[in-house]
């Protein structure tokens, strides 16, 4: 039978997939994915939980993430549309200016 | 509770007027010179009729028990420090000298500082009203720590109008000098309080005579700070008392910190009359009497006070003879009886010296407020450029004679019954030293007084100008005068109505003390003294001035010299100032700054030259050391509570 260590152990792949992406893409674009793929191994950590917790927030709180997931890739969408206007370009390793 | 009673509770307000007054002149009326005088007189007037309702009030039931009334102003850990009012005969008395005093010389100086410009002459009457609220809330202290904050804003009030003319280097720097000789006392003052609120944990006048008689008993319990663990209870006590009197030493011109006191009369007279003669100097003797259940638990101490008493009077006394300015011969006469008082307060004649601050306070500012006539209509403090002065100023003239008079100790003025109740004190104690000094200051002090008098306003006229009187001047100079004249029948030895008033226990001041011989031996060694001063300085003045100088030329070279006590001051000052400021500013450059300052700047400096190559300004690069972190920071935790935490989780679910 499946127990919480199962999904701990997707979860965990899923957000070292998206860290992993996060950390490599060269897309901006790419990056905001595997930020999702972050944010949805939370979710299903938090869903786990509750299941086997037998409370009814983690679901609450899952539902929540989604909607402020909605939200936030919105506004990355929103920046990466600012940034593409500025430098024509939205390869991260390309956009530097903040530095020395 | 009677309403009487009730009203007495406010003796706050007599120090709130003039404070109000201050703040008045000086946030909107700095402008207008008539306003702001009308709002400074009219403020101390009230303080005068609520002072005189309460001086009233207690000499209605003279046995009253002392009205206290105190709150907790702050609390600073264990430490409450109180704020309040005590209203006692002796505050009473005083209340009601002070702002009296203070009217008469406020109306004074409308005419006195005329001259001055308008910002100048509304400065002048802000502080003064400053000056009477700090002075009446010192009067009306009835802990420690209140004592101190007053004592700290009459000091201030003092450097201010010493320093008044501040444009003129020699008023500038007497004010300097003042605070700071001033500032010596108060350090040894501040820590005995602090001191003696270690031993007893309170700072409340009343309260501590019994805390410190516990503390005798019992002196282990208390604290076990480094004076404590050396000396025995008495010798802890006589410290702590003595480095109370410090302050008194300080305030009040005491050998040895007298010497700010002639400097001081740089500022203008109705302030030297004020302040340096009247009241500020006198607050270190009303400290003393106030508290002198305190002191009287050290007879050590008491001794000590005695004999710096006598030795500033005769000090002070022989210096002015050979002054020629004449504020300065005066500021000398007041060191000398404000070392009289103390004098008397140290030998246990706690009535005769409070006794001597009253009348002193008037026969003194009335002397001050008569040179201040002279200097304003010649325009000189010189006594050998004034001469004849009692025919062409009479009033000033009269009533500086009866102030001569009060001073030297001829009755009927007051100054006679106060000062001979003190010599009897003397006379009747076995301190030889003591003896001989009383005996030779009411020799000096007739001799001085009467050589200013006949220089000043005898012999013949060494000025071109006619001299003027003005009203508003001669009218507090008439006031004055009488009070200097009938003002002694309040305590003559048959019916000692102010020692009556003082002590609420009559047994206290009960010593038999033989009062005849006394005064007969200090009378008759005035008038040999007055004529002495009239045979010498009548006629021909100078003549018998050059000659006296010529004889005497040591005696001269020592008095003219001060004694050398302010050279000894300075020598002390500039090897300890040389070598603080040597080591502080070696401390600063080197240290502070150079260590400390600099080192940190260029650490950061440096540490950024080659640090900043970390920041690519690549977003990836930023998110890869923040991941990296935020696990190190994890695996630390986890390491640190061997993750106590995940399996206290994993409890609750396999359960």
């Amino acid at each position: 039978m499946t127990g919480i260590n199962h999904y701990l152990v997707l979860s965990l792949i899923l957000f070292s997939i998206g860290v992993f992406g996060v950390l490599t893409r060269r897309s901006a674009i790419g990056i905001l994915l595997s930020l999702e793929l972050m944010l949805n191994a939370v979710n299903i950590n938090l869903v786990a939980f509750s299941h086997f917790l037998e409370s009814i927030t983690g679901h609450i709180f899952a539902i929540f993430l989604i909607a402020v997931a909605a939200a936030e890739s919105c506004v990355g969408l929103a920046i990466i549309i600012c940034v593409y206007r500025t430098f024509k370009d939205i390869r991260a390793d390309n956009i530097n200016l903040l530095k020395w | 509770m009677s309403g009487a009673t009730c009203f007495v509770d406010y003796a706050w307000m007599v120090p709130f007027f003039p404070f109000f007054a201050f703040i008045l002149i000086s946030l909107f009326t700095v402008r207008n010179r008539s306003l702001s005088a009308f709002i400074s007189i009219t403020a101390i007037i009230l303080s005068t009729v609520y002072a005189s309702a309460i001086l009233y009030q207690r000499l209605l039931d003279v046995h009253e028990p002392a009205v206290i009334r105190e709150i907790t102003w702050l609390t600073a850990g264990t430490v409450e420090f109180p704020i309040g009012i005590l209203v006692n005969n002796l505050s009473a008395a005083m209340l009601c000298m002070v702002s009296f005093i203070a009217l008469i010389i406020q109306i004074y100086s409308t005419s006195y500082m005329e001259n001055e410009e308008e910002t100048g002459f509304c400065r002048y009457f802000a502080f003064m009203s400053l000056f009477a609220a700090s002075m009446l809330g010192l009067v009306i202290s009835p802990n420690f720590f209140q004592i101190y904050i007053f004592w700290e804003l009459v000091g201030l009030c003092s450097y201010l109008l010493i320093g008044f003319w501040y444009n003129r280097p020699a008023a500038a720097s007497a004010a300097r000098k003042a605070f700071i000789v001033t500032r010596f006392g108060d350090t040894g003052f501040l820590i005995g309080i602090i001191m003696l609120y270690m031993m007893t944990h309170s700072f409340s006048f009343d309260a501590i005579p019994a805390l410190i008689e516990s503390y005798r008993i019992n002196p282990g319990m208390i604290w076990s700070i480094i004076p404590g663990q050396y000396l025995s209870p008495d010798s802890t006590i006589s410290l702590v008392t003595f480095l109370i009197f410090c302050g008194a030493i300080g305030k009040s011109a005491l050998f040895p910190l007298h010497v700010w006191l002639p400097d001081a009369m740089e500022g203008p007279t109705p302030v030297s009359a004020l302040i340096h003669a009247a009241t500020m100097v006198a607050a270190g003797v009303y400290m003393v009497a106030q508290t002198y259940d305190i002191f009287r638990t050290s007879p050590q101490t008491l001794l000590i006070i005695a004999h710096i008493g006598g030795i500033t009077a005769f000090m002070a006394a022989t210096m002015a003879l050979a002054q020629n300015d004449i504020k300065l011969v005066l500021a000398y006469s007041t060191m000398s009886h404000l070392g009289i008082m103390t004098l008397a307060l140290g030998m246990g004649a706690l009535a005769a010296g409070t006794f001597h601050l009253m009348t002193h306070a008037f026969f003194k500012a009335l002397l001050f407020l008569c040179a201040g006539s002279v200097i304003f209509a010649l325009h000189t403090n010189n006594i050998w450029e004034m001469g004849n002065l009692r025919k062409s100023m009479r009033v000033t003239g009269a009533t500086f004679l009866i102030g001569a008079l009060a001073l030297a100790g001829i009755p009927p003025f007051s100054g006679f019954w106060s000062k001979d109740e003190i010599i009897a004190v003397v006379f009747a104690s076995p301190h030889l030293l003591l003896k001989i000094l009383a005996c030779l200051t009411v020799f000096i002090t007739s001799f001085y007084i009467f050589r200013v008098y006949f220089v000043a306003f005898f012999s013949k006229d060494r000025y071109d100008i006619t001299p003027h009187e003005y009203p508003v001047m001669t009218v507090p100079l008439i006031i004055l005068a009488i009070i200097s004249t009938v003002g002694g029948f309040v305590a003559t030895p048959w019916n000692n109505g102010f020692a009556a008033f003082l002590s609420t226990d009559p047994a206290c001041e009960g010593q038999s003390v033989s009062y005849l011989l006394p005064s007969v031996i200090v009378l008759l060694i005035s008038l040999f003294a007055i004529g002495t001063a009239y045979s010498l300085y009548a006629k021909d003045p100078a003549h018998y001035e050059e000659l006296l100088r010529l004889r005497y030329k040591a005696i001269y070279s020592i008095l003219t010299g001060r004694y050398w006590i302010d050279d000894f001051w300075n020598s002390i000052v500039r090897v300890v100032v040389a070598f603080l400021s040597t080591a502080a500013s070696f401390i600063d450059s080197r240290i502070i700054d150079g260590l400390l300052v600099n080192g940190s700047a260029h650490l950061a400096d440096e540490a950024g030259k080659y640090l900043r190559f970390e920041e690519s300004g690549s977003v990836q690069h930023y998110a890869v050391i923040i991941i990296i972190s935020i696990v190190i920071i994890l695996l630390a935790v986890g390491i640190i509570h061997g993750f106590f935490a995940t399996e206290l989780l994993y409890g609750a679910l396999m359960r």
